[in-house]
């Protein structure tokens, strides 16, 4: 037998046929990818919040779902829990129970969530710069590598923080951010966010503010004055949006420090005791925060979509089942509508043997591109899988 | 002389058809060029079919070249053909997909063991002889009837076979066309010392041929002749 | 007053007690102490800045940089100074809202360390204020809010010192007790200054003691004087505006005999206070480096000044 010959007539007849082969292949490649990819998804998924529920090792948080906290925190998912206040962090650190890391995720800027912390953040998440430098600053910002990829964003830009929604004109404040630096990519939610000091966040808020000093409020004339870089609070004091070398002094916090909103605080016991302690005190019923393990919750998060997975398996099992049937049925008439070529090389002298071994190397041929291609569309499931559930979870 | 091709007593019939072909004897030497006439459906394609042992007969011995056709297994049988038969159809079966000069070196990709170089050398000989080496690379689709006709008995041909088998060669040509095919046939079997058969109903080639046999006369059936 | 004081000095000696009792708990922990060549402790102010030096002498350097002659409660530090400051092991702020740029500025949480935050209920809430500069083209600012300069009632200089000794042996607890022997010791200046000033203080009394700026709230709660304050600055010529206002204070406070200024004042103003009766003596708060000696002699000289007016 000649392999070679019947790779070829096998070739010949699948290129003769370019749509029918392609669409073949494009079939049960699909067939075999999507269960795979969910598979791979999942399980990538799974590792890359693992991974980083691991190097966060407690949250405290206001009341509410556990998964949610978490996300919020780990993954600046939209907030959807109340806020922490931020006399609850400070009683959290007075507690000692470890490296305590406030985190304030509500607002957004260029599409990415901004993430009001300390610099003990960078430090938790072994953060480094590529360009600029850290915050120094109120107004200032650190942003991820894909966030400046994507607006093409440099140190000494700015960025400007987004109203929550379009009816929201006079509610948050659209601050005009400088950006000092560029991080490193790290593959997480850190590549697409914008990192700020926490008291920024509380300008963001409404709680912090500067203006032109308010030494002589019947000087009307000062506050018609127009400057692209204030924004009117009323019609005689003009607020600035952006903090500035010269304006800087001018910024303070009004109210109760204490009643200041967070997200929530990342807690990184030193010891077991510590840990230990940090758990039993939210135990106390008198205490309206919760802590939670992140891993834990991710934990319960992974337990959750193995369950959606199992039943999605199940349904691409019998639709893979369906496809391949159908694949089958096309591989059979097409043999039919070729019988005629068949029964050529029949009389001219080929073997059934021959004959079958030509129409098993189309078949293989169509199926082992199919598998490559399933093969290799599942491993760059698996490179973008972190970046796809970033995006998911945003 | 031994006959390069001997049938004896064979007997044939379709399944489920009232058809019947009883052959007493037929004998073909090599170089010797045979024409078996009679009128479309006598069963002059079914004689051909079982002389190349693409059908078995129920009874009888067809010998090709010393070899009992109908003693082997059909693997056998079809490797025999590929090697020492050539096959000319009636309608061409040329296959779409490749091109005329993958046509004519089909029995190399459907596993002939010979040397690939000293066939196409030959057939593309062949080729130049019939005026198709042009169209080597093209597809059979855009070749006229006579082009195709001679693309097939090329690759008839190009095996060297010791015994070729034509179904109405000329059935579909013009009537130089005709001539040319029938006299490039006929003239390689002699240069060859094979043996041609050539079923037709076209009187106007005959004359050709070494001998002339009306298939009723071969076929001593007195059942109904018609399959 | 004098339970406020004594509360302040069981605190002090409550750190003390801490600093003790808190060795197994850094025992369970070895590597807390960063591992770097040459710590930095930066201070806000001087006094802070000098505390650290006779605490962690040796093992690490002290950041304190900002120029003679500026005032640390308003200065203004540029993005280079505050990478340096953020860079430090420890930060020490004095806390009463000091130093306002540390309110605008980002500085790692985890290394700042309120040094007043065991008396933060004694701490003095102004009432009334009023903008002013203290150079000509220097910018405005009002003393509202809280008093801060803390330091001054050298009980609480000592809480503040054990504040920082506590921090620093949380940092580098290996030089434990090299802290606490300096730290004792530190606080035994500290304590025989108080001890000076308080009978030099009680010299003047009952008198009134009238003050050049209101940043002596806590040294005249500590060693029980009345002082009333102007704005007055000691480089500034007294002008006829501000004698009327003095005069409007010794309407209420006749007695009034001493009037303090923040530093060495120009001598027609000496001269001229000394036309209206009363004694110019300098009570430097010492919150910037001096240009000569230490805190211990600016305090020093400031209870030898107290001395000779009460004389």
């Amino acid at each position: 037998m000649n392999l070679g010959g019947i790779a070829f007539l096998s070739w010949k007849a699948l290129r003769h046929r370019p749509v029918r082969s392609l669409l073949l292949v494009g079939s049960i490649a699909l067939t075999l990818y999507f269960p795979r990819a969910l598979h791979i998804f999942i399980s990538e998924s799974e590792t890359v919040l693992e991974d980083r529920a691991r190097s966060t090792p407690l949250l405290v948080g206001p009341e509410g779902s556990s998964i949610d906290l978490t996300l919020n925190s780990l993954y600046f998912t939209p907030q959807e829990l109340p806020p922490l206040k931020y006399g609850a962090y400070e009683n959290l650190v007075s507690q000692g129970f470890g490296r305590t890391i406030p985190l304030h995720v509500r607002f957004r800027a260029g599409g990415a969530p901004i993430i009001g912390t300390t610099l003990t953040y960078f430090e938790l998440r072994g953060l480094n710069l590529t360009a600029g430098r850290w915050i120094t600053r109120l107004g200032d910002c650190v942003i991820g590598a894909a966030l400046a990829e994507r607006q093409n964003l440099k140190p000494g830009d700015t960025i400007i923080s987004s109203p929550e929604n379009i009816f929201d004109l006079a509610g948050v404040y659209p601050l005009r951010m400088r950006i000092t630096g560029i991080l490193a990519p790290n593959q997480t939610a850190d590549d697409d966010a914008v990192f700020v000091d926490l008291k920024t966040t509380w300008i963001i808020e409404g709680l912090a503010h500067g203006h032109q000093k308010v030494a002589a409020p019947g000087d009307n004339a000062l506050s018609r004055e127009s400057d692209g870089n204030v924004i009117r609070a009323n019609s005689s004091v003009v607020e600035f949006n952006e903090v500035t070398t010269t304006n800087i002094q001018s910024f303070h916090f009004h109210g109760d420090q204490s009643t200041y909103p967070l997200s929530s605080a990342v807690v990184v016991p030193k010891n077991r005791k510590q840990r230990a302690l940090a758990l039993a005190f939210y135990q106390d019923e008198e205490i309206t925060e919760q802590i939670v393990i992140p891993l834990k919750a991710v934990e319960n998060l992974a337990s959750t979509l193995f369950a959606t997975q199992r039943l999605a398996l199940t349904a691409f099992r019998l639709l893979g089942l369906a496809a391949l049937g159908l694949a089958l049925m096309v591989f059979l008439l097409s043999f039919r509508l070729r019988e005629r070529e068949l029964r050529t090389y029949s009389k001219i002298g080929a073997t059934r043997h021959v004959i079958f071994c030509l129409q098993g190397m189309e078949v293989a041929v169509i199926v082992i591109s199919a598998m490559t291609l399933s093969l290799l569309a599942g491993a760059l499931t698996r490179s973008i899988a972190p970046e796809m559930l970033s995006k998911l979870l945003n | 002389m031994k006959p390069l091709l001997q049938v004896e007593k064979v007997e044939f019939s379709y399944p489920r058809s009232p058809y019947r072909m009883r052959i007493e004897e037929f004998t073909c030497n090599p170089g010797q060029t045979v024409a078996i006439v009679g009128p479309s459906g006598c069963g002059k394609t079914t004689f051909l079919n079982l002389i190349a042992g693409i059908l078995q007969p129920e009874q009888g011995r067809i010998e090709v070249d010393g070899v009992e056709l109908n003693s082997l297994r059909p693997t056998r049988s079809a490797a025999f053909r590929l090697s020492r038969m050539g096959l000319i159809f009636q309608e061409f079966e040329l296959v779409e997909h490749l091109s005329v000069g993958d046509n004519i070196l089909l029995p190399l990709h459907l596993g002939l063991r010979n040397d690939r170089a000293s066939l196409e050398s030959t057939a593309k000989q062949l080729a130049e002889k019939m005026g198709i080496e042009r169209y080597w690379s093209i597809l059979p689709a855009s070749l006229s009837h006579g082009e195709r006709q001679r693309a097939a008995i090329c690759r008839a041909l190009s095996t060297s076979p010791t015994l070729v088998l034509a179904d109405e060669p000329t059935g579909n040509l013009d009537s130089s066309n005709k001539h040319r095919t029938v006299r490039l046939m006929i003239d390689s079997a002699r240069k060859n010392q094979q043996a041609l058969v050539v079923a037709t109903h076209d009187v106007e080639l005959l004359d050709s041929f070494d001998r002339v046999i009306h298939f009723e006369d071969l076929n001593q059936s007195r059942e109904p002749t018609c399959p | 007053m004098h339970k406020s004081v004594c509360r302040s000095a069981l605190i002090s000696s409550s750190f003390l007690l801490l600093l003790l009792s808190c060795e197994e708990g850094l025992r369970e922990n070895p590597a807390g102490e960063k591992a770097r060549e040459d710590p930095v402790i930066a201070a806000v102010n001087y006094p802070l800045a000098y505390f650290a030096k006779r605490l962690a002498d040796g093992f690490a350097t002290v950041l304190f940089d900002i120029p003679a002659g500026q005032d640390p409660a308003f200065w203004e530090p540029s993005d280079q100074q505050v990478t340096s400051i953020q860079k430090a092991d420890l930060i020490l702020l004095n806390g009463a809202n000091y130093a306002k740029w540390t309110a605008t500025r980002t500085l790692p949480y985890e290394a700042t360390v309120v040094t007043s935050s065991s008396f933060e209920n004694q701490l003095i809430r102004l009432k009334d204020s009023i903008s002013h500069k203290h150079k000509k083209g220097s910018e405005s600012h009002s003393h509202e809010g809280l008093a801060f300069t803390t330091w001054l009632d050298l009980k609480q200089a000592s809480a503040q010192a054990s504040a920082v000794a506590l921090a620093l042996t949380e940092q580098f607890p290996r030089h434990k007790t090299t802290l606490m022997n300096r730290l004792q010791d530190l606080q035994k200046d500290l304590k025989a200054l108080d001890v000076a000033m308080k009978a030099a203080a009680s010299k003047l009394r009952p008198a009134t003691v009238i003050t050049s700026h209101p940043v002596y709230h806590y040294w005249s709660r500590a060693y029980d004087l009345v002082t009333p304050s102007l704005l007055w600055e000691p480089g500034n010529e007294i002008t006829p505006q501000d004698m009327a206002a003095l005069a409007n204070i010794r309407k209420t406070h006749p007695d009034a005999r001493v009037f303090i200024w923040e530093s060495t004042p120009l001598g027609r103003n000496v001269e001229l206070l000394r036309e209206a009766g009363l004694i110019s003596i300098v009570i430097s708060p010492c919150a910037n480096q001096p240009a000569e000696g230490d805190f211990l002699s600016v305090m020093r000289n400031n209870i030898a000044a107290l001395e000779a007016s009460g004389n």
